[in-house]
């Protein structure tokens, strides 16, 4: 899994950092880029109010009352990501791109080279192989997490603790751009 | 809209609790119930039994104002906190300065009282078989690089040097300090420098020890350390005669 | 592993098939469902939303050199909570959507099935059955045009969603 692009938005939906680590996408205007944010933040907030409905059954209430219910009780948090309902990721022919969501409404997304076993068989598949791959991207969703947490630790370090970096504002530290670097390589 | 909700706006969400709501809350008083909800239960005092809660008031035995001072164990406060505060008391100098230069020399005299006083708990905590007063330059940088530097920031300074050009002039150097490593100075800040108020502790220290001196930080960065900084320690004319006269 | 439901877009953004299925009883194999219930409900017109707009960001970001095939078609699924969304889209865009959960990977080849067997053999190789389904305003609320009601495709397409290891 290569890493194309990391991008940060706030609360509202503003993009807040954008770096495109290895290449491997279109290079957009920074305007477009904007936009680009807007939208990804617009479907994760209808995805939310899809989800229930798909199948009559509602799932994800419970599971978005207290993702983190147990911090009283075993003193320790399972899962930083927050992401229940909404968009979890994308899979398209070129790229894999992922939606992380901290419990404060920070989304963090990555867009990496996409899943080599799905994808690349350009040949009609049989069932049987269908079957036999079975959660391969579910995989690949894990892997994406891993990245994902360590990037909100940098965060959380490299961008919360900055008092120059005033909160909900485009992040230019460079010590952030190093952390961000050193992880992906 | 009822009354009640126009003179406790708070009081609005906290009255759509129901008793049933103590599971999800853990454990905690909860107004909409009462006493009630303060009760013991099997689950509350597991809670309590197995001190998985924090205890607020400083007077409890914990408290590091109950611990021996003249303990040797190392105290460790949590780094993240530790840059919270740090990261507020920038923010909080900044807002009241007029410029870097400024913005630095409040940092410097923040520090500064945290040198004088370290100091003397260093001193203290040496114990008074063992200590002995620096009296030489020398002596009092190695101290400080040693000792000092590491009761304070858990590590020994980088690097002690001397500078070729001017006898009075040392420099301590540091490859990460402490206190500025999560801080990244924005372009339009200049050479400013956070550990200024690192160079305060040094100069606290020194001019409590009588040894009068300018301690300013400087970023000289390397390769791998982006962040490494020089303390150059600038010491007045005055101590180099009273040094003459001493040792020659 | 569960298919929950398949939508059907026609290039006018309206809903014109909409298959859902109500997995009860998993050992006897039968599943009830319902058709053509929710075309006009906000699940369809929230998804259509989404779907359009993830494939305006997929067409964007994804390198313009590559051949135009490509671009038009690269989105290939989505995951929202615990539902994978599989989708394709034919050449005169007419969307084809599959929900599933999570442990399914790809579903393009079914989709492509529905499309190229299914959907051409009963539908527009049927000279009985419209292909163009736009909805025109007079049309009173109980009518079924603008919908597929072929009994035929309904049928073939639930034996063969329904023959499916994974459903």
């Amino acid at each position: 899994m290569k890493v194309y692009s990391i991008y940060i938005l706030n609360k509202a939906g503003g993009l807040i950092y954008q770096n495109d680590v290895n290449a491997g996408l279109n290079k957009l205007s920074a305007n477009d880029y904007l936009v680009l944010a807007g939208t990804l933040h617009g479907v994760h907030a209808i995805s939310a109010r899809l989800n229930p409905t798909i199948n009559g059954k509602d799932t994800t209430s419970e599971a978005n009352a207290s993702p983190n219910a147990q911090i009283l009780t075993t003193g320790r948090f399972q899962d930083s990501n927050g992401n229940r309902s909404g968009l979890h990721s994308i899979e398209t022919d070129l790229f894999n791109l992922y939606v992380f969501q901290s419990l404060t409404g920070i989304k963090f997304i990555v867009i990496t080279s996409p899943n080599p076993v799905v994808y690349n068989i350009q040949t009609v598949k049989k069932r049987e192989d269908v079957i036999a791959s079975k959660g391969e991207l579910n995989k690949s969703y894990e892997e994406a997490n891993g990245v994902f947490k360590q990037l909100y630790v940098i965060y959380s370090d490299y961008v919360m603790k900055d008092p120059f970096y005033s909160l909900d504002m485009p992040i230019k530290s460079h010590l952030f751009d190093a952390k961000v670097k050193e992880l992906i390589s | 809209m009822s009354n009640e909700d126009i003179i406790l706006p708070s009081a609005s969400s906290l009255s759509t609790l129901s008793i049933s709501d103590i599971s999800r809350t853990g454990f905690g008083y909860n107004p909409s119930v009462g006493p009630a909800s303060n009760s013991i239960t099997p689950e509350t005092s597991n809670i309590l039994l197995n001190r998985k809660t924090i205890t607020l008031t400083p007077t409890s035995a914990n408290s590091i104002y109950d611990k021996n001072i003249n303990s040797k164990k190392i105290n460790e406060i949590s780094l993240s906190s530790l840059s919270f505060l740090f990261c507020e008391i920038v923010n909080w100098s900044h807002k009241n300065s007029k410029g870097i230069q400024d913005l630095e020399t409040r940092l410097n005299g923040l520090g500064y009282q945290i040198g004088q006083r370290f100091l003397e708990l260093n001193k203290l905590r040496e114990g008074f078989k063992t200590s002995k007063r620096e009296i030489r330059i020398i002596e009092v940088l190695q101290f400080i690089h040693g000792t000092f530097w590491k009761s304070i920031f858990g590590k020994v300074a980088n690097e002690l040097e001397k500078s070729q050009d001017v006898t009075n002039e040392y420099m301590i150097i540091d490859n990460v300090p402490l206190i500025s490593k999560f801080i990244s100075i924005p372009k339009d800040y200049g050479n400013l420098n956070c550990a200024a108020f690192m160079a305060g502790i040094i100069e606290g220290a020194l001019d409590s020890a009588s040894f009068h001196a300018d301690v300013t930080a400087h970023s000289v960065p390397l390769d791998g350390f982006p962040l490494r900084t020089v303390f150059l320690i600038k010491f007045d004319e005055s101590l180099m005669i009273r040094e003459s006269l001493r040792f020659s | 592993m569960a298919i929950y439901s398949f939508f059907i877009f026609d290039r006018h953004c309206n809903c014109i098939y909409n298959r859902e299925f109500t997995h009860l009883d998993h050992t006897n194999g039968t599943s009830v469902g319902q058709v053509n219930r929710n075309n006009d409900s906000n699940t369809s017109k929230l998804l259509f939303g989404i779907l359009y707009s993830l494939k305006t960001i997929s067409s964007k970001l994804i390198d313009s050199e590559e051949s135009e095939s490509i671009i038009s078609n690269a989105l290939k699924s989505f995951t929202i909570g615990n539902y994978r969304i599989h989708y394709l889209e034919s050449l005169t865009r007419l969307k084809f959507v599959l929900v599933s959960d999570n442990d399914i990977d790809n579903l393009q080849t079914v989709l492509w099935e529905l499309y190229s067997n299914y959907f051409i053999r009963n539908v527009v190789q049927n000279s009985l059955s419209p292909v163009e389904f736009k909805q025109s305003d007079d049309i009173k609320e109980n009518e079924t045009s603008g919908k597929i009601n072929n009994s035929n495709f309904i049928n073939e397409t639930d034996d063969f969603l329904q023959s499916l290891p994974f459903f």
